[in-house]
């Protein structure tokens, strides 16, 4: 008889660490059994929503939206809390069912006021549509009543009884908006799963007395666990009963977990995820296997089973199952009217001060905006700079996205007005109002973007504009647009993330309950695939080699039986492997995104649940994908590290030059025939970096070296190559050089031909010559988005707009639609079939991956920035990015090269270096120069409190003056002496004696201090003076102990500030790297193409840049103290390096050179070994030169 | 894995409700309604593999608890209680115990079932935690499986 039957309670993989099946495939089950709706109801939250509903409109079935909560009620005694306290994993539990009374302690309780909460059970709370409440009263209900949830500052999530009942209605209407479900999980259904008569019937009767009429129903569930226990049949017909008893309407419903049985070991090791134990340990796992979505007919007999157990009849059976249909009929959601389903809002026009219409006031405003990006244009080019602006508004306003624009530009001016710096990226650098509203930097009509890459009326997706900030101020910003708009208008977007290979495997290594250290050493050998082709990986991966091959030998050892069934060992790895692969992509939590702010009107938290952040302010349960959904309004302020860096250099340049012609000539700036250097330069010295002009010719020449460390964009080993081949020389050759270091470019094979075509190497070729207008700045190579749409245009008449739709379709399943419209329109239009067949293969390897150039413009300003201040103030220029350290480098990589370009490192002194790293003038070798002092913040240790301090109290003349006002602690005290930040008080008190001791003495002396606190009774009293006794104490150390060597200095260093400062780490290497011969990284510019060398070093980068045919291809850059060495990795080098290719610090590469450029050299690696085993290295024979022979005894034998 | 409880041949019908038993070279008939719910396994000690798609009753086994008779055994005579295992996909059947009386129907709200049971064979591991189980099941406690583990 079973028809069709709706899920009301099913979690989905958005709840972390719990459900385990995406929407999508919960809703196809659904549906495809026969279901006209589906719930979802993920726990605490609408994690899962949206994507929900969009399944369920694919589907052609009605969503219907809940959540699952705890519901939290006073922790009953004292005794309780001091047990928890005890017992407390720090992990919510509820897959399974709590035992009963708060005895024993696995609940969590938190203070809240005087009032102790703890979790009490769970319950799943429906929204009810638009058939008995106005539209979005009964989701707006449920959003609320999700934040209040989480509003709590501290302790568990989750609603009080009271808290509930206020929260099921509509506060318009007064009627009922939410349907509360008393299931197995919650207080009255953990009461019943024993032999108790009392509890359960006090406990339903506080809720039947708190919760307002019709809000409550009763959740009938079994999983045919063990009969009587909890989650079997005889509990269901307890419930059954008991709702009878109270006259409360009972539904049917499964407590989904996953789709299908056969994700049901996934659920155990997702219960162990959270619990942070093995599976073994976990008490609460499922009790069954069973909370799969069940069909129609499973839930049919499921129901009659209960009906039949407990005595009833068919009448009753009849009941459950009709209750249960009604209730989702209740609370069926129209996506339109109940959910505002792609409509889009955006702050109320009062508050963005408008006084006319938006469309009005934005035409306004870019028509002011025109005088000030354009003066004095006149003409035919003001004519074509009016029609755009014409075509632009247009579709914007046709859109009705005026009022967007219009928040933007407020945003942007508002971040202007702070003082921070800005610069708009991606796609947005396409439009010219956006141009004239300042938003963005970049003029489209002069860098030829195109609008309808941006825009179009084609598309009703909200655009994207996207503001880099300083990263350093994006908190501040975010707080600013919140008090700008409003707390009720703006809420931080969030992410989820998702298990990637690592992850996965140390959660599935934990659950099995394998010894952390064995996971954490395959962990390390995962590199970028996802987990779910662990298997595939372990086949072709050069890296997994000896992995694979343990598998394999446990396989053999389980299959005869050795060590079959024994925990822990071997027989674990292929069960590891599987459960690493069910993990793939599940959502772990969410985290604040790094750049979404979601502005919208009041009625925004009525329109997505909120919880706090990180960062404190509220964050939407809402991922980026919900958004166009949602019509939600996300803008994207990135902070932005090189943003900061340069912010930092700029004042550090005026902090030293503190006016014009200082900075100047500091600077060699250009001057004017009046000695007056160039008018970004401000009178006080600021520079103005956005006005600096694009062509400066020292900037280029330091790109054209490839010495382009901290660089952004281009600092990369693959980029650094790239620059050198290419030597560019105009800004334009920067956007299109960004452009062409992208998997599109790449992979499609663009770089060689351009750069053959580039430096007349070879012919440019053009399929068609129509085709030059549009492809002629690349010398005839496809690199941009806008050139795919300019050529699709030219050869098959489409529009701009049509013609980004065909590019967006490019690389999907809707590509061969695209290939026939081009194929047909660009016969008719008179071109042969050769010429069609070269621009389709273009087209179709250019997929959907290119590059827009607008975002390549957009990175390009920042990327020439930063050069420029290399190239004009290098030292602010490192200090700043010390300070920020915005790359992709470690910071000692700076070190070297600061060395290279000879700015003194000026070491830590507890009188001159501050929280940070500042330029400093100092004297080197008689001349002046402005080095890098180092700061004290990244001192191991040393806590914020400590740091403030010790500024606040500087200058010290004495150990015991640092001790008193200071108040370092010990260990503190010792870690500066050891890193000669107390050299300069030794010094100056041996002036004076003449004491002979050194630094070893001093740390010695600082070990021997007591090291505790003085009482508060004993400590001086404010304001009164030490004794000027230092001079004594630090002047009379014992002169016992050698001084420390350079090896134990660099240790040191790199132990306590993570950087090698004095020497480099490979200088304790320099007899074994002499003995092999190995070549530093400055002599290989020198060495002819294609000559073998031996090189080594600390690794500094690893990257695996997507590559042509799909090949893998490992970039791996080390550092000996002269230089980078880029060494490449391709396939056979990746299987003769197997497991070292990831894992290892220290490498010997062996490789040929290969000339990159003019000024670059790089290295074809052949072969690696871990300098850290010298017993694997290769053995030298002969000196020096390349001839080697194999003398190890176990390693590989060297070839030479 | 297999070898510490015992193997039995299980007749069922259609809709997988078992009708006869034919054990030691007898054959028995369900005599009473029997009784179905599913069980945990602690499939990661006793299992290698838990590849997608093979997830199927890994994490769990389905038991049913039988009362028959001996075919050719006089009328009248006492009914035997088993609890059976039933190992999905490859539908094997195992005896897991033996009750020496009839626990009464077993579906009474509050009787929770296992009174009266008694294990006759407690050699192996897997007897052993059935046997902690049944200690658990006199005690109100839910958690009842891995806890000893």
């Amino acid at each position: 008889m079973a028809h069709n039957f709706v899920h009301l309670h099913s979690t989905s993989a958005y709840s972390a660490h719990y459900g385990v099946s995406w929407p999508e495939d919960l809703v196809q089950a659904a549906a495809a059994d026969g279901a006209d709706a589906l719930a979802t109801t993920d726990r605490d939250g609408l994690y899962g929503a949206v994507k929900h509903v969009k399944s369920c409109m694919a589907a052609g079935i009605d969503p219907i939206l809940g959540v699952n909560l705890a519901v939290l009620g006073s922790a009953v005694t004292q005794t309780t809390v001091t047990q928890t306290t005890v017992t407390e994993t720090g992990v919510q539990q509820s897959g399974a069912l709590e035992p009963d009374g708060v005895t024993r302690g696995r609940m969590r309780t938190s203070q809240s006021g005087s009032e102790l909460l703890a979790e009490s059970g769970r319950v799943v709370i429906l929204a009810h549509g638009s058939r008995t409440l106005p539209a979005g009263a009964g989701y707006a209900a449920l959003c609320r009543l999700i934040s209040v949830a989480h509003s709590r500052s501290k302790g568990p999530v989750g609603v009080t009884l009271a808290q509930l009942a206020a929260g099921v209605l509509d506060p318009e209407t007064g009627e009922v908006a939410l349907t509360v479900l008393l299931g197995p999980f919650s207080n009255v259904g953990k009461a019943l799963d024993g032999r108790k008569y009392l509890l359960p019937r006090t406990r339903f009767q506080e809720w039947v007395q708190t919760m307002p009429a019709g809000t409550l129903t009763v959740e009938v569930i079994s999983h045919f666990s063990e009969p009587g226990t909890a989650l079997s049949t005889s509990h269901a017909v307890r419930m059954v009963k008991l709702a009878q008893e109270f006259g409360v309407p009972a539904v049917l419903s499964n407590a989904v977990r996953y789709c299908a049985a056969d994700d049901a070991p996934t659920a155990d090791v997702l219960d162990a995820a959270r619990a942070i134990s093995p599976m073994r340990h976990v008490s609460n796992l499922q009790p069954t296997g069973q909370s799969w979505l069940k069909g129609a007919a499973q839930m049919h007999a499921m129901a009659q089973e209960i009906v039949h157990q407990g005595g009833l009849g068919a009448a009753e059976l009849g009941q459950l199952w009709a209750n249960t249909h009604q209730l989702a009929d209740k609370c069926r959601l129209d996506p339109g009217s109940d959910l505002g389903w792609k409509k889009p809002v955006t702050p109320e026009s009062e508050v963005l001060g408008l006084s006319l219409e938006s469309g009005v006031e934005l035409a306004q405003r870019a028509e002011a905006g025109l005088a000030w990006r354009f003066p004095g244009l006149s003409g035919r080019r003001l004519h074509t700079v009016h029609e755009r602006l014409e075509t632009e508004l247009e579709t914007i306003n046709g859109l009705g996205f005026a009022s967007y624009f219009l928040t933007v530009a407020e945003v942007s001016m508002m971040i202007a007005q702070m003082g921070v710096r800005r610069a708009a990226r991606g796609s947005g650098a396409s439009s010219l109002v956006n141009y004239l509203l300042g938003i963005s930097a970049v003029d489209p009509i002069a860098n030829d973007l195109l609008f309808e890459r941006f825009l179009s009326r084609d598309r009703s997706t909200l655009p994207d504009i996207d503001l880099d900030v300083e990263s350093a101020q994006r908190h501040n910003v975010y707080r600013r647009i919140f008090e700008r708009f409003g707390a009720e208008r703006v809420t931080l977007m969030s992410m989820q993330n998702g298990y990637r290979a690592r992850g996965a495997v140390r959660d599935a290594g934990l659950a099995l309950g394998m010894e952390a250290e064995e996971v954490d050493g395959i962990a390390k050998q995962l590199w970028r695939f996802s987990a779910s082709s662990f298997r595939e990986a372990m086949a072709e991966k050069p890296e997994l080699r000896d992995f694979a091959a343990r598998v394999e030998q446990s396989r053999v050892e389980t299959d005869s039986g050795a060590e079959a069934l024994q925990s822990g060992s071997g027989a674990q790895l292929d069960m590891l492997v599987d459960l690493t692969e069910r993990l793939d992509r599940l959502p772990r939590h969410i985290s604040m995104h790094p750049c979404g702010v979601i502005l919208g009107d009041s009625s925004l938290l009525n329109r997505t649940p909120v919880q706090p952040s990180g960062l404190g302010l509220p964050m939407s349960q809402f991922d980026k994908h919900d958004m166009d959904p949602m019509g939600m309004l996300k803008l994207d302020v990135l902070g932005v590290r090189m943003q900061s860096a340069m912010a930092y250099a700029v004042r550090e340049v005026v902090r030293l030059h503190p006016s014009k012609a200082d900075a100047v000539a500091a600077g060699n700036h250009p001057v004017d025939g009046h000695g007056n250097g160039p008018a970004y330069v401000g009178e006080d010295g600021l520079i103005d970096l956005d006005a600096v002009p694009l062509d400066d010719e020292p900037t280029f020449e330091l790109i054209r070296s490839t010495h382009t460390l901290g660089c952004f964009q281009i600092e990369s080993p693959g980029q650094r190559e790239l620059v050198g081949k290419m030597a560019p020389r105009v800004f334009n050759d920067l956007i299109i050089d960004i452009s062409l270091f992208r998997p599109g470019p790449m992979k499609s094979n663009m770089v060689k031909p351009y750069l053959e075509n580039r430096h007349g190497f070879a012919p440019e070729h053009y399929a068609h010559p129509d085709l030059k207008s549009a492809l002629a700045e690349t010398h005839g190579v496809t690199v941009f988005h806008e050139q795919v749409l300019r050529t699709l245009h030219i050869m098959t008449g489409c529009s701009l707009s049509r013609a980004d739709e065909y590019r967006r379709a490019l690389g999907t399943e809707r590509e061969a639609v695209v290939e026939a419209y081009f194929r047909v329109q660009a016969k008719a239009r008179g071109y042969e079939n050769d010429v069609i067949e070269e621009v389709w293969e273009t087209l179709k390897a250019f997929g959907s991956f290119g590059f827009c150039k607008a975002h390549g413009a957009a990175f390009a300003v920042p990327t020439y920035q930063s050069a420029w201040l290399k190239a004009h103030h290098p030292a602010e220029f490192l200090a700043g990015l010390w300070e920020h350290d915005p790359g992709m480098y470690p910071r000692r990589l700076l070190v070297s090269e600061a060395r290279r370009l000879s700015i003194p490192i000026l070491p830590l002194d507890i009188n001159a270096s501050t929280g940070h790293y500042r330029a400093e003038r100092t004297i080197s070798k008689g001349a002046s120069l402005i080095g890098i002092r180092l700061s004290l913040a990244d001192i191991y240790g040393l806590s914020g409190t400590e740091l403030k301090r010790i500024v606040a109290g500087q200058p010290y003349d004495s150990l015991a003056d640092l001790r008193d006002r200071a108040r370092v602690s010990r260990p503190v005290l010792k870690r500066l002496a050891q890193l000669g930040a107390l050299d300069s008080l030794q010094r100056a008190a041996a002036q004076i004696t003449a004491n002979t001791a050194n630094r070893a003495d001093l740390v010695a002396h600082v070990n021997s201090l007591p090291a505790s606190r003085l009482s508060k009774a004993k400590q001086p009293m404010e304001g009164q003076l030490h004794l000027p006794l230092g001079e004594l104490e630090l002047g009379t150390l014992k002169a016992e102990l050698p001084a420390p060597t350079l090896a134990e200095t660099v240790r040191t260093e790199l132990d306590l500030l993570s950087l090698d400062v004095t020497g480099h780490l490979m200088e304790s290497y320099a007899p074994l790297l002499e003995r092999l011969g190995v070549r530093k990284a400055k002599e290989l510019l020198g060495l002819r193409n294609n000559t073998e060398v031996l090189v080594a070093g600390v690794r500094v980068a690893t990257q695996t840049p997507p590559m042509r045919g799909g090949k893998r291809v490992v970039f791996i850059s080390i550092d000996d103290g002269t230089g980078c060495v880029d060494a490449t990795f391709f396939t056979e080098a990746q299987e003769r390096s197997g497991p070292l290719l990831f894992g290892t610090r220290m490498l010997l590469i062996r490789g040929l050179t290969r000339r990159t450029g003019p000024r670059g050299i790089s290295l074809q690696a052949l072969e690696a070994w871990d300098l850290a085993q010298p017993q694997t290295l290769p053995v030298l024979v002969g000196a020096p030169g390349n001839r080697y022979d194999h003398g190890g005894s176990q390693q590989p034998p060297y070839v030479a | 894995m297999g070898t510490f409880s015992e193997a039995v041949e299980v007749v069922a019908t259609t809709a997988g409700v078992p009708l006869h038993l034919l054990w030691h070279g007898r054959r028995y008939t369900i005599a009473a309604e029997p009784l179905r719910w599913y069980e945990r396994r602690n499939w990661w000690d006793e299992e290698t593999r838990a590849a997608p798609g093979t997830g199927a009753g890994l994490v769990e086994r389905e038991i049913w608890r039988v009362q028959v008779r001996a075919d050719n055994a006089a009328p009248g005579a006492e009914l035997l209680t088993f609890d059976l295992a039933r190992y999905v996909p490859r539908n094997h059947w195992r005896i897991m115990r033996i009750h020496d009386a009839a626990p009464g129907a077993g579906t009474g709200e509050d009787s929770p079932v296992g009174n009266g049971e008694q294990i006759i064979r407690n050699s192996s591991a897997v007897q052993a935690s059935a046997g902690k189980k049944a200690t658990a099941m006199h005690s109100d406690a839910v958690e009842r499986t891995g806890r000893g583990a």
